[in-house]
C-alpha cells in the first residue's frame, strides 16, 4: 500500500468521525437495573444529518482528486481527533457544526503497518446440525464468503479448500467444521474431471469424531472442491501416496470420491447457494433432498421469530433418491431474517430435518471467515 | 469521581472516553446512532460483571461500542438507506445527496470500518487494533484491504 493510499485513508477516517455530534450524556441509569427503556437520545441528529450528507457528498470528489485536496464543502475538525494512541480526550473539545476556514491537516506520525494480506473469496460447504431430524445426520451448508489463505502456496482456484483446512476459521453462529485445525493442504492438482488434494499426515486421523464425523468431514471436502468448476471426484493423497485406511474405520480412499460416495450419510435437506443477496432482488435457495415425495418446504423467518413468509417446491426426485430443488424467494429483507429448509413429516407433518440459516443482505462479500464479532 | 484508592468510577470513566467513544461510534454508524451506540456499550459495560476487573477500561469500551454497533448496524442502517430512497425530496436534508456514495459507506461492515478508523484515525498498530476488535492481526489487515478496495471500485 502506498504512502498516497494511506493518506486518503487517513482522511476519509477524519472525515467520517469529523460528523461526530456531541457525546451523550452520562448515563445516570446505570445503576438501575431496568436500563432498557431510558435511553438518552442524540442532541445534534439533525445537524448530524445535514452534515453527513455533505461529508458523504463529498468522498468521491476527495478521491479522485488523489486525496490531497480538501473540499470546501468538508466539514473537517481534524485538530479536535487524537492522532496517538496516548492522547487522553480532552473535555473542551467540541465538533463544530460550521464549516471551517482552514484545510485539514493529516497527522504528522505514522504509526501504521502497511497490509500486504489480500482476503480471497471462497465457497466452503459447512456443517449444521438439524432440527428435529429423523436420521441424525449432518447437514451440509454452502456459505460464500472471504478468509485470508495461512497457507502457501494456496491453489488460487480452491479457496474453499484451504478455507476449511485453515487454523483461523471462523464460520457462522450453527455452524460447524469437522476439518481438524492440524490438517494441511500439501498441494491441489486439477484434472479434467478429477482434483487430486494432497494432505498431510494427520488427514488419515480423520475427524476425530467417529466415523459419521469422517464421513462428514469427507463430504465438506468433496462438495467444496466440487463447488468450482467441472469437478466430478476428488482424490485424496498424503505425502503424494493413495490413503488406503482414513478415519476411525480406516476407509480406503485410493480410488477417487464422487459427490455421491456419502451421500446417504447427510441429512435429507441440504443448501448448495449461499444465501444472500442485496437490494430487491429476489433470495435464490437451491440445493439438494431426499425426501418424502419430493416435496422441500421453506419459511422465511424474521428477527422476532416470526414465520413471514411460507412456501414449497417439488425436488426432481424424492422418496428415496436425491434430487436438486430450488426456492426464488421475493421477501423485503433486510439482513436480520433466517431462511428456514425442511420437509413436512409424513407421520405428523411436523417440520423435519430442518436446516437453519440467516440471511446476509447488502453484503456482497459475504461472511468473514477469518474473524469473529469481538464481544466485550 | 476517583476514589480514595484512586480508581475511577464509572461516571468518572464515562466522562474521560465519551468524547473519543463518540467519535468512533459515528464512524461507525453514523452521527444518527452514534449516541445511542455508546450510551447502549457503557451501559452494557458497565453493568457486566467482570467490569470492575477491567484494568484496560478503555480498551474495553472501545469492544463493547464495536460489539453494539455491530448488533445495531445491518438492520438499522440498511433500513434508513431504504427509507431515504423513498422519501420525498422536500424532506430530505440536502439535494445534493449522492445515493450511490452514501449506499457504498454503508455496505462497508461494521469490522471494516472499526479497522479503518483505528488504523488510520487512532493511528493504532494492527496489534492494538485486533485487540480492540477481538480478532487476529491478519484478520485487521485482511479488513483494510477489502474496506479499500471497496471503496476505491465504489467512489473512484
Amino acid at each position: 500500500m502506498s504512502r498516497s493510499d494511506d493518506r486518503k485513508m487517513k482522511e476519509l477516517a477524519d472525515r467520517l468521525v469529523a460528523m461526530s455530534p456531541e457525546p451523550p450524556p452520562y448515563p445516570e441509569e446505570v445503576s438501575v437495573t431496568q436500563r432498557e427503556d431510558s435511553k438518552p437520545r442524540p442532541v445534534l441528529v439533525f445537524a448530524g444529518a445535514a452534515l453527513v450528507v455533505l461529508l458523504l457528498a463529498a468522498i468521491p470528489i476527495f478521491l479522485s482528486r488523489g486525496g490531497g485536496d480538501v473540499d470546501p464543502v468538508a466539514t473537517s475538525t481534524t485538530s479536535t481527533v487524537p492522532t496517538t494512541v496516548t492522547t487522553e480526550p480532552q473535555g473542551s473539545t467540541t465538533v463544530t457544526t460550521e464549516p471551517p476556514v482552514t484545510t485539514t491537516t493529516v497527522p504528522a506520525t505514522t504509526t501504521t503497518t502497511a497490509p500486504v494480506v489480500e482476503a480471497v473469496e471462497a465457497l466452503l460447504y459447512a456443517v449444521q446440525t438439524p432440527e428435529n431430524s429423523f436420521t441424525g445426520n449432518p447437514a451440509l451448508v454452502g456459505l460464500h464468503g472471504t478468509v485470508i489463505p495461512d497457507q502457501e502456496p494456496m491453489h488460487p482456484s480452491y479457496p474453499g479448500l484451504y478455507a476449511l483446512t485453515s487454523e483461523n476459521l471462523f464460520l457462522p453462529e450453527g455452524f460447524s467444521n469437522m476439518v481438524p485445525a492440524d490438517v494441511e493442504i500439501l498441494g491441489v492438482t486439477p484434472g479434467e474431471h478429477t482434483v487430486t488434494v494432497d494432505m498431510n499426515e494427520a488427514f488419515l486421523a480423520g475427524s476425530g469424531s467417529g466415523l459419521l464425523g469422517d464421513f462428514t468431514m469427507l463430504n465438506q471436502l468433496i462438495y467444496t472442491a466440487g463447488a468450482f468448476g467441472e469437478v466430478e471426484s476428488v482424490l485424496f493423497t498424503v505425502n503424494g501416496a493413495p490413503v488406503t485406511a482414513f478415519g476411525s474405520e480406516g476407509l480406503d480412499l485410493s480410488e477417487p470420491q464422487g459427490r455421491d460416495a456419502y451421500l446417504d450419510q447427510l441429512n435429507s435437506v441440504n443448501v448448495d447457494s449461499p444465501i444472500q443477496g442485496q437490494g430487491d432482488e429476489s433470495l435464490r435457495v437451491a440445493g439438494f433432498a431426499n425426501v418424502f415425495e419430493a416435496t422441500v418446504s421453506l419459511e422465511v423467518v424474521d428477527a422476532s421469530g416470526n414465520v413471514v413468509q411460507e412456501d414449497f417446491t417439488t425436488a426432481t426426485c424424492g422418496t428415496g433418491c436425491w434430487g436438486a430443488y430450488e426456492f426464488e424467494v421475493d421477501y423485503p429483507f433486510v439482513g436480520d431474517e433466517t431462511i428456514r429448509v425442511f420437509w413436512h413429516s409424513a407421520e405428523d407433518g411436523s417440520p423435519s430435518d430442518v436446516v437453519s440459516i440467516p440471511v446476509l443482505w447488502d453484503d456482497p462479500d459475504g461472511w468473514d471467515f477469518s474473524s469473529h464479532p469481538g464481544t466485550p | 469521581m476517583i476514589t480514595a484508592t484512586g480508581v475511577m468510577d464509572n461516571e468518572q470513566v464515562y466522562r474521560s472516553y465519551a468524547v473519543e467513544l463518540t467519535r468512533y461510534a459515528t464512524g461507525l454508524v453514523g452521527p444518527f446512532d452514534a449516541a445511542d451506540v455508546v450510551t447502549d456499550a457503557c451501559l452494557k459495560a458497565f453493568s457486566a460483571r467482570k467490569w470492575p476487573e477491567v484494568s484496560n477500561k478503555r480498551a474495553y469500551l472501545y469492544r463493547a461500542v464495536l460489539s453494539v454497533a455491530n448488533d445495531h448496524h445491518r438492520s438499522t442502517l440498511s433500513r434508513r438507506l431504504r427509507e431515504m430512497k423513498t422519501a420525498s425530496p422536500e424532506s430530505m436534508p440536502s439535494q445534493d445527496i449522492d445515493f450511490d456514495v452514501l449506499g457504498a459507506v454503508e455496505r462497508l461492515s461494521v469490522q471494516q470500518r472499526a479497522a479503518v478508523l483505528l488504523t488510520y484515525w487512532a493511528d493504532l498498530p494492527a496489534e492494538t487494533v485486533a485487540d480492540r476488535m477481538g480478532i487476529s492481526t491478519g484478520a485487521v489487515k485482511r479488513h483494510l484491504a477489502r474496506a479499500r478496495k471497496h471503496l476505491e471500485e465504489w467512489l473512484s
